[in-house]
């Protein structure tokens, strides 16, 4: 399963062959420098903006890929309705990541020391 | 009826003499290359440890000895695996090149897919050579290899050669080829006898019927030993050719009635056709060295015999214009016999390796590589096809898994390229191209479950041998057991290489499998969606298309002469395209559909060599420097496409005896001329020996 991963000044979202198959997309990578923001949600369809391109989503299910709204680019390893990290960046490639974890709460604050951002 | 569907019992039994000589002639490859790659891996590891290059040496020793697998002289393999090693070479220097960049991955790899599959219909050294360069290539693409390694690939590609050569040089280096050998020198005996009897009024039936029996023999024979398509080597392209060139003399006499006590002077020619025969079947046994007795030439007596039937019928025209027409006609049976014999004398010399005196007869497909490429730049022909479509499969593998930044991605494209040559539409291939995926899939699940289970380098390294020897005995059988025997050998052979295997190794091999398959499928579906089957209709319709226009085309040139003349060489020569393409369609069709019974468009095929053998009678006609009268009726009956064309002809010459008397050597060219188009004509079937047409 999709999770999150810093290696050196890099933030690296770590996908099986499986997912990035299904988001059509490689491990995405941001610098650490880019990230302005981590935290949570309890439920992150609710937050979901744009239009899947490409990648797989079944409401509810499963949201894998890229988000497009107007002007920005949001990249989902989300699975049913569940807790999820939201990094926020100003990476040009996504502004936002959102990553289901069940632990999302204490991953964001471990990444938040690493990170050094609240 | 062939042999095998005689009986139930028979039919058991040609199975298993088919499995016998199936395993005989596949169990030395397979000793050489399981021997060669436990070496090379070992050497590999030992020298370069766990890397990527390593890879570079073992798919080395897989490009020679399990694709390539040169057969030949054994200057001839030297030269072939030197090659092979040469553009190999260059394919870890080119793909190294272009690693780098994905889109210039994608290009190269299109082009070398769609450019190697083309040059298959070369059906040369060089054509099965390009498979190492391919190989190379997509490692080297798929690593993906830096600069920095290209010394350490280098030498190991290097080290994979040589271990491949002299695997090659000194483990059962010759070839099994003796059987077809001792099949078509047995074929010869009873040609020689045959034109033994014929001249000296012995029973032309019974010799006729061993000939026919021969050639059924030869023709199974033949059946179980067809190499996969577009990796023959010369010498196993000339033994075939020399099946084809026995089949049609047999097919041919096999048309004919015996000859009556009408005799046309023939000793010289008889008898020079009964020496080359046996001279054929000596040197294919071996008890003849060609240096101590050369082979006889006939050539010259043909010509002299033209003449002296041209000179037969003049002075038997006199008394009887009926007569002299049939001794002609009963004449064909030693012209037939001495066009094999010389046909055959001159494919023995090609396959010795020594330049034949006397041009070829028969006026074969196009032997010049640029036109037989050519010939093949069109959507009729079936290696454009299949060229496109395993260029855009490749591409698209190399994109997905390069893109999505598979480790190992060479995966995805290794499952591509097993399928790619086969076409996922046609009904008749669908079941082939299943059998093929669901092979592959068995493949990885028996490879990596079992590793799984017991894991262990050690255990794979005792397996890879054993794998490696059941990958190569079965290649190029059915499908399933081909691809599955591969696979499993091919994740050993990884594991062995990438040892320590990741946790994850089993569900990675699956998704690349599954997405070659999926990448394959879907070009093929959507990409020119025939299969070999009806490929092969539609090169059959143009070959069609162009026997008829050149029938037209020699026509006007037998009317008008030196006029049409332009005309008449371009038909010929479209003629000569449509069947070097429907042969080479055929090639692969041959394959697939080897046990099949008779080979559809085998007719059509003997009809067009056939209509070129009366387009140089016509030539001779039209060339005559005081042609008949009566040459624009006879020229109006070629026009006429129905059969029966050697009757009309000879009608006319009937009606005008003078014409008989006055141009004999045109009268004996339109005569033979006609009876080649009326063969073309009809629907020759395989003989038998219970049944020759002739005897109906």
């Amino acid at each position: 399963m999709a999770h999150v991963v810093i290696d050196g000044q890099m933030l690296t979202v770590k996908m099986s062959r499986w997912e990035r198959l299904g988001a059509q997309h490689r491990d995405v990578t941001v610098p650490l420098a880019a990230v302005t923001a981590v935290s949570t949600t309890e439920d992150p369809w609710t937050i979901f903006d744009g239009i899947r391109a490409p990648g797989t989503g079944i409401p509810g299910v499963i949201m894998l890929g890229t988000l497009r709204s107007k002007g920005s680019k949001t990249f989902c390893a989300v699975y049913r309705h569940g807790p999820a990290l939201v990094i926020t960046t100003t990476d040009p490639a996504f502004a936002r990541l959102i990553v289901s974890a069940s632990d999302a709460s204490e991953q964001a604050a471990a990444l938040s020391a690493q990170l050094d951002v609240t | 009826m062939s042999p095998e569907t005689t009986s139930q019992g028979s039919t058991q039994h040609g199975a298993g003499a088919r499995l016998a000589s199936f395993l005989r002639s596949r169990w030395r490859g397979a000793v050489r290359f399981a021997l060669a790659i436990t070496v090379a891996d070992g050497l590999a590891i030992l020298v370069f440890g766990h890397v990527a290059a390593t890879y570079f040496a073992s798919f080395c020793v897989v490009a020679l000895l399990y694709f390539c697998d040169f057969d030949g002289g054994l200057p001839q393999r030297v030269a072939a695996y030197g090659l092979a090693s040469i553009l190999g070479a260059a394919g870890v220097v080119l793909g190294t090149a272009v690693a780098g960049s994905i889109w210039l991955s994608i290009g190269i790899t299109i082009v070398i897919a769609f450019a190697l599959t083309i040059a298959r219909s070369l059906f040369g050294l060089v054509a099965r050579s390009v498979v190492a360069l391919q190989i190379s290539v997509l490692i080297a693409v798929m690593v993906p290899s830096r600069w920095s390694s290209l010394l350490p690939s280098l030498g190991a590609w290097a080290l994979g050669s040589v271990i491949a050569l002299a695997a090659a040089l000194l483990v059962f280096p010759r070839p099994p080829r003796r059987q077809i050998s001792q099949g078509l020198a047995d074929w010869a005996d009873a040609a020689a006898r045959l034109a033994l009897v014929a001249h000296h009024d012995g029973d032309v039936l019974a010799a006729r019927r061993q000939l026919i029996s021969a050639q059924m023999q030869l023709r199974t024979m033949a059946m179980t030993d067809q190499n996969r398509p577009g990796w023959i080597g010369r010498r196993s392209r000339l033994i075939g050719e020399m099946v084809e060139a026995a089949s049609s003399v047999t097919a041919v006499i096999a048309t004919l009635p015996a000859p009556s006590n009408l005799r046309v002077p023939q000793d010289e020619l008889s008898s020079a056709c009964e020496e080359a025969f046996l001279w054929m079947a000596a040197v294919l046994r071996g008890d003849l060295d060609q240096d101590e007795s050369p082979a006889p030439a006939i050539g010259h007596l043909r010509h002299v015999d033209l003449d002296r039937s041209a000179a037969w019928l003049a002075r038997v025209a006199i008394s009887s214009p009926d007569q002299a027409i049939r001794g002609i006609e009963d004449h064909r049976f030693t012209r037939v016999l001495s066009m094999g014999a010389s046909n055959l004398v001159n494919l023995v010399q090609r396959l010795e390796g020594i330049t034949p005196q006397e041009p070829n007869l028969e006026l074969a497909v196009l032997e010049d590589p640029r036109r037989v490429l050519s010939s093949q730049l069109s959507s009729e022909s079936l290696w454009f096809r299949h060229g496109v479509q395993a260029a855009i499969a490749m591409g698209a593998a190399v994109w997905i898994a390069r893109s999505l930044g598979f480790a190992h991605g060479f995966w995805v494209v290794m499952s591509a390229l097993g399928l790619v040559h086969v076409s996922f539409t046609a009904s008749e291939t669908q079941r082939g191209a299943l059998r093929a995926a669901i092979g592959t899939a068995v493949g990885v699940g028996i490879g990596v479950v079992g590793l799984q289970l017991h894991g262990g380098l050690l255990l794979a390294a005792v397996l890879l041998p054993f794998t490696a020897l059941a990958a190569k005995v079965l290649n190029g059988n059915d499908p399933l057991l081909s691809q599955g025997g591969y696979t499993v050998f091919a994740i050993v052979n990884t594991l062995v290489l990438g040892w320590p295997a990741r946790s994850d190794i089993l569900e990675a091999r699956l998704i690349d499998v599954l997405v070659g398959l999926a990448v394959t499928v879907v070009a093929m579906t959507l990409v020119y969606p025939r299969g070999p089957a009806r490929l092969l209709a539609i090169c059959g319709q143009a070959l069609e298309a162009a026997l008829a226009e050149a029938r037209v085309g020699l026509g006007m040139l037998l009317r008008v002469g030196a006029e049409a003349a332009d005309d008449a060489a371009e038909a010929s020569s479209a003629l000569m395209v449509a069947l070097t393409r429907f042969s080479a369609a055929r090639t692969p069709f041959l394959r697939q559909h080897q046990d099949d019974g008779p080979v559809p468009g085998a007719q059509l095929e003997r009809r067009a060599r056939q209509m070129m053998v009366g387009a140089t009678a016509i030539g001779d006609l039209a060339a005559t420097p005081d042609p008949p009268a009566n040459v624009s009726a006879i020229a109006g009956e070629f026009a006429d496409l129905d059969a029966g064309l050697g009757d009309r002809v000879a009608r006319r010459l009937r009606s005008v005896p003078e014409e008989l008397l006055e141009h004999p050597g045109a009268s004996v060219s339109a005569l033979w001329a006609a009876w080649w188009f009326d063969l073309g004509s009809a629907s020759l079937d395989e003989p038998t020996v219970d049944q020759p047409s002739g005897d109906r």
